[in-house]
């Protein structure tokens, strides 16, 4: 009589065997992501040894570093060794900085996940916010208001808004820093690390936001309009646990769209990084491009390269989770 | 407890209606079968009695169920009573349930909600119908995780006892699946299981075999007469299938343009019929007699709910029968004996000549 007295089958061994899967397709992309970006590096013009030494270098020179960086051989085997190496976690060492680029990278991209967290949170919580409002309140001035601001919030270029908010909030309204991730006296602390990041997290996620609150929108809309809501309400069930219904049905669209946007956070925020110079990702790819620091370039865009598959794997995996009918 | 239904009407935004002034009575306990076509109202009646009008209708007449007033009803009261002491079945099986949650738990969270096993007071009594048995009773002493864990599985056993009684055969394994895992027969099953689960006065069935495949539709139909037996509820079914209507049997009346059209006991209207509306549906049922050719139907199509009646009786247009007093005059539903009722000016001419 006591416990459990429903029969379930069991879903343990069907979401391993689900995630096994979802992660070894994900090796054949990430191998295919690793050569365009090899080969992309290796095609772009401007190279490191003249980066290095400068217009003016003697021939002997430049054909010294040349072969001291192996950039002599051939394409093909350079692509192997450094996919070989790759896979092990040596990713070299920075031609521009004589640093271990796994050092450089990891470092960068720790703070562009401190932003795209940041950044992350806003989408969703803005996104659901007005989502709902622009849902619930359809055909009222409340539900236009809200998808007035989410098409605004999507039609603001990062760019502009990232200057906007600089010269409005930063400079002219002295109320956030412009830049950087904390102060250099005295700075480091939890408020202090909020206070930097406020203006670039909002500027980098203002478009997505929009995006998630309008798909959002239309996803919540359609969950009302379904007939087990009216169901429901024919039941007596309170309003508040119709609507706690729709929002659980409306999860699995919140879940794609907001994972996607993030993933795209995570590339997203190289202008913003770059205005504001937070040191992140975006900003040591930014420099790498600049100085020709191949294997800098090449790591930085693996490293966001893995965390869009990883972000796309754990998506998949909350899809699964959530809506039992993607269960095969 | 009776449902009385007065002068009911449901009117589009622009005032016109698609039930025009509808006179029900059904007593605790009988059936009433609401017989018409698509578009003859009578699933806007259905849902008007359990306060769910469509958007921008308004609804009209009166309502009563037991001597209260429903259309009055708002919020919290109006609540209260759907789903407890009204059930609805509808047409669609897979629009009855959350496609995200199990079974279990949507019947768990509508007991509750109505009170009637597992925790808090003031519900109905569970037990003393055929449809409840053991374990029913869920609100002793609720203090401390051991009662808490005791009424949950109470409410479990309910469920699955539930299930059970709606003939889902191994009710705990459909109680912990989900939706799709389900037949469209299962899924309208544990749909009629929602619906009586608080034993509600009146089951209102609209359309639900109509997405049953035939033979699983004969099998839900003699659930409902069981459940109606067993619960001492008042059935009314809503259908287009005089198939249906006769393996339900009870009262029938005929919708047509938003009104009843014939009234009378299923025995009699299903088989001499007064109403040429009645005999055109009776004739439009295909049967095994002619295998072969064109379907039988009812030349011409309902008058628009979106445009007001033109005078005449609303289907004279369509009438084999129609004379020209038909196009003039609008009958009104009058008795033709202690049983029966027609809208026909036809119809009543005839009782007078012959009785």
């Amino acid at each position: 009589m006591f416990g459990r007295t429903y029969v379930r089958e069991s879903q343990t061994a069907a979401f391993a065997r689900f995630a096994a899967k979802r992660c070894a397709l994900a090796v054949p992309v990430l191998i295919g992501v690793a050569t365009v970006v090899f080969a992309t590096v290796a095609l772009i013009p401007g190279d490191p040894v003249t980066s290095m030494l400068g217009p003016g270098a003697t021939p002997e020179a430049v054909a010294e570093l040349t072969g001291r960086l192996g950039l002599d051989r051939p394409l093909p085997l350079r692509w192997w060794e450094w996919l070989s190496a790759t896979a092990q976690g040596d990713l070299g060492s920075s031609i521009a900085q004589r640093r271990p680029v796994g050092e450089i990278v990891m470092t960068a991209f720790g703070n562009t996940l401190v932003l795209a967290a940041a950044a992350g949170l806003l989408v969703l919580a803005g996104g659901v916010a007005l989502g709902t409002l622009t849902a619930v309140g359809r055909g009222r001035a409340s539900g236009r208001l809200s998808s007035a601001l989410s098409i605004v919030a999507i039609s603001a270029p990062q760019y502009s808004v990232a200057l906007l908010l600089v010269v409005l909030l930063g400079v002219q309204a002295g109320l956030f820093p412009t830049g950087g991730m904390y102060d250099a006296i005295g700075g480091g602390g939890l408020g202090d690390r909020i206070h930097h990041l406020a203006l670039p997290a909002l500027a980098a996620a203002l478009v997505p936001m929009g995006v998630t609150a309008r798909v959002y929108a239309a996803a919540l809309t359609d969950v009302l309009n379904a007939d087990f809501v009216e169901s429901m309400r024919a039941r007596g069930l309170s309003e508040a646990a119709v609507i706690r219904h729709a929002v659980r049905n409306a999860l699995p669209s919140l879940l794609t769209i907001g994972g996607l946007q993030i993933a795209y956070l995570l590339e997203g925020v190289v202008f913003v990084e770059t205005i504001f110079a937070w040191p992140g990702i975006g900003q040591t790819l930014f420099q790498a491009i600049q100085a020709r620091d191949l294997p800098v370039i090449e790591a930085g865009v693996l490293v966001t390269a893995v965390a869009f598959v990883g972000l796309t794997i754990a998506v998949d995996a909350l899809h699964w989770l959530l809506d039992p009918r993607t269960r095969r | 407890m009776s449902l009385e239904v007065r002068g009911l009407t449901v009117a589009f935004a622009g005032g016109v209606e698609a039930v025009r002034g509808v006179d029900l009575t059904l007593p605790a306990g009988g059936t009433l079968v609401l017989l018409g076509e698509s578009g003859s109202g009578k699933s806007a009646t259905a849902r008007a009695l359990v306060g769910l009008p469509g958007r921008g209708e308004r609804v009209g007449g009166s309502v009563t169920l037991g001597g209260r007033s429903l259309l009055g009803l708002r919020g919290r009261e109006l609540r209260a009573l759907r789903g407890a002491e009204i059930g609805l079945v509808g047409q669609d099986p897979s629009g009855a349930l959350d496609p995200l949650r199990r079974v279990g738990p949507q019947l768990e969270e509508l007991l509750r909600r109505h009170r009637v096993v597992g925790g808090g007071a003031g519900g109905h009594d569970a037990s003393g119908h055929g449809a409840s048995g053991h374990g029913a009773s869920g609100h002793g002493a609720s203090h401390g995780w051991r009662a808490r864990a005791r009424s949950r599985a109470a409410v479990r056993a309910r469920v699955v006892e539930l299930l059970e009684h709606v003939g889902l055969p191994q009710p705990a394994r459909v109680a912990g699946s989900f939706p799709h895992q389900l037949s469209g027969g299962m899924r309208q099953r544990v749909a009629i299981a929602l619906a009586v689960c608080c034993e509600p006065r009146l089951l209102i069935a609209d359309e639900p075999t109509t997405a049953l495949d035939a033979r699983v539709q004969t099998r839900v139909l003699e659930l409902f007469g069981r459940l109606r037996d067993e619960l001492g509820s008042a059935l009314l079914l809503v259908t287009h299938d005089v198939v249906a209507a006769r393996a339900v049997g009870g009262e029938v009346a005929v919708m047509y343009a938003g009104r009843i059209v014939e009234r009378g006991p299923a025995a009699r209207l299903l088989t001499a019929p007064a109403h040429p509306y009645t005999r055109a549906l009776l004739a439009a049922q295909p049967s095994r007699a002619i295998p072969r050719g064109r379907l039988p139907a009812i030349p011409g199509s309902p008058p628009p709910a979106d445009r007001p009646l033109p005078p005449g009786c609303p289907f004279a247009p369509r009438c084999a029968a129609a004379v020209g007093v038909c196009r003039v005059e609008r009958p009104e539903l009058e008795p033709l004996d202690d049983e029966v009722a027609a809208a026909c000016l036809l119809a009543e001419r005839e009782v007078v000549a012959h009785g």
